[in-house]
């Protein structure tokens, strides 16, 4: 033990005196408390959502992709959330992928990854990397500046978004700032908030992020709202909602959109017509952990399976994905067992298999489990976080 | 030292009961008998004070109390605890009112190896603590007082090793300069 260690244990030491009866009885009375906050706040998001839907239903909606709900909107986000037979999801047919690609003997050989990758890397610099049917191209969007947090790129890679504290505490909200190719940066919104799922979210036009505000009077929060900033010209556009949608994720196609709602997953259409809701609190890592898997990282296109980390609404980010929920059963996909431990991250193609990044490979798998194609990670995009990918 | 607990009965609220709940309470105060002097000690040292930290410990607790039903079979309620309790410190909602207790100049060092200089010393080591921002403080305490390494120290925090690697070397870095006698170059390497 190093001299430090030994110091450590002597100022804990000075945690004396603690009268464990008055705690015991304290810690009852804040359980308590915290039921009771958490079923009105439940309550309290439910009876908005139905409101909103009820006076038009358009929250959420992609740019280019607001229309008015279909009669039976209103009526589908207050029923029980089974699944909803029409939706494209109830008629996928995981076990017959649409892509040629997707057979083992075609992709085995394959070099690269299909399509669009988008990476993003914060070191001393902040990067942009795609690769794009195999060939990588690095974008530097300026140095790292102290402070900066909780960077995102959006989906196109075209510009990266961070959020700055305007005091060294954490998760003290900030200065959303839009950061250029070249390392222009524009402060668009302050008072962002930025903890665990609920930070700015890209919206999938690649322009607009969802935030939640908070006013300050002094160091006291004294409200939050929520809306969509444009990463352009700063604009804020309001919404009636009263809780961010914690991990909200977009397929790359735009056509649903996944949240977390406590130990819950909502599929969602981008007009907020409520597809399905599904629990996840039976997922084994629930009992194991005390965490369940519900911070949301990626949604295939019929909106059917959900890339999901561990997440139970603590204030740090999760951005890795672990597991592949089918939102239609409740079950998961079982991955490979060679890549337990190592994803990284996980993403879909147009044909609801996946892409999975390990820390030195990337993997195309069936939703049987099956690796199709093992790829060598392009080395350009090493310690960079996989963030989008389009096929 | 941290005393030790004998009782904790008697609160009123455990008067009435059902059989499932109750044992379920019974299960919680033997954990809460055993575990509570370790789990504030830490919270000590994240804190900085000994009601912050008693604060902290017991919203822990009450979140781990929530969840006792699944954590009591098969779970790992301390695990759990002291994670809860590493991400509500920092949180910004409680952060802020850490805030309003940080320290003002660190005291002098004295070179008298006697008692005052033992409390000279933790005073010092306390102040530099929380000098640094919640999350390089709540690496240290992982890597130096509860000797995790850097792979657990990421999975508690929900970061990156190299996150965890980052903020301890300015972690270590600040303390340096804020304690330049401490010995820091040979801590926990795994």
């Amino acid at each position: 033990m190093n001299e430090l260690n030994d110091r450590l244990a002597d100022l804990a030491d000075e945690m004396t005196d603690t009268d464990y009866t008055a705690l015991r009885g304290r810690v009852e009375t804040t359980a308590r408390r915290i039921g009771q906050r958490r079923v009105a706040g439940t309550t309290a998001a439910a009876l908005a959502l139905v409101g909103l839907l009820g006076i038009g239903g358009l929250q959420l909606a992609p740019q280019g992709q607001r229309h008015p709900l279909p009669p039976a909107a209103s009526q589908t986000a207050s029923e029980p959330p089974t699944p909803a037979p029409t939706t494209p999801a109830a008629t996928t047919t995981p076990s017959a992928p649409a892509s040629p690609t997707g057979s083992a003997p075609a992709n085995a050989a394959l070099s690269h990854v299909p399509g669009r990758l988008v990476y993003l890397r914060v070191g001393a610099e902040i990067e942009v990397v795609t690769v794009t049917d195999g060939v990588a191209r690095t974008t530097s969007f300026g140095p790292r500046k102290l402070g900066d947090q909780v960077a995102t790129v959006a989906p196109d890679g075209s510009r990266v978004a961070l959020v700055r504290p305007a005091k060294d505490v954490s998760e003290y909200p900030g200065d959303l700032v839009v950061v250029q190719p070249g390392g222009a940066r524009k402060v668009v919104r302050q008072g962002v908030s930025w903890g665990g799922g609920t930070g700015p979210a890209w919206m999938p036009d690649s322009r607009r992020l969802l935030v939640g505000v908070t006013t300050l009077e002094g160091d006291v929060a004294t409200g939050e709202s929520y809306g969509y900033v444009d990463a352009v010209t700063g604009r804020y556009d309001k919404l009636g909602i009263t809780a961010f949608p914690s991990y909200l994720s977009w397929s790359a196609n735009g056509a649903y959109r996944v949240h977390a709602d406590g130990d819950s997953l909502v599929v969602a259409r981008p007009d907020g017509t409520r597809v399905r809701k599904v629990s996840v609190a039976g997922q084994p890592e629930c009992d194991r952990t005390g965490e369940c898997p519900s911070s949301v990282q990626a949604v295939s296109d019929d909106g059917r399976y959900v890339a999901t980390g561990l997440g139970s609404g603590d204030p740090t980010r999760v951005t890795r994905a672990r597991f592949v929920l089918d939102t239609v059963s409740g079950k998961r996909i079982d991955l490979p067992s060679k890549l337990r431990g190592g994803v990284e991250e996980i993403f879909f193609r147009p044909d609801d298999t996946l892409v999975v990044q390990t820390s030195d490979h990337l993997y195309l798998v069936g939703l049987d489990g099956t690796v199709t194609a093992t790829i060598e990670r392009p080395e350009s995009t090493n310690q960079a976080d996989l963030a989008a990918y389009r096929r | 030292m941290t005393q030790a607990i004998t009782t904790v009965a008697g609160t009123g609220a455990a008067a009435a009961r059902a059989p499932v709940t109750e044992q379920m309470t019974d299960d919680f105060d033997s954990f809460f008998r055993s575990r509570t002097p370790a789990l504030l000690r830490t919270a000590y040292l994240l804190t900085g004070d000994r009601h912050l930290a008693e604060d902290l410990v017991q919203d822990a607790l009450a979140r781990t109390f929530r969840m006792w039903q699944r954590l009591a079979d098969g779970g790992h309620p301390e695990a759990y605890a002291r994670r809860v309790m590493y991400h509500l410190q920092v949180s910004f909602w409680r952060r802020r009112r850490v805030a309003e207790s940080m320290p003002g100049e660190l005291p002098e060092r004295h070179d008298r190896a006697d008692y005052a200089e033992a409390t000279v010393e933790r005073l010092t080591l306390r102040r530099a603590l929380l000098a640094l921002p919640a999350r390089q403080r709540a690496v240290v305490v992982l890597r130096y007082f509860e000797d995790r390494s850097e792979a657990e120290t990421a999975d508690i925090l929900n970061c990156r090793v190299g996150t965890v690697k980052s903020h301890t070397a300015r972690a270590l870095s600040r303390l340096r300069e804020l304690m330049p006698e401490i010995e820091l170059a040979a801590g926990v390497d795994r």
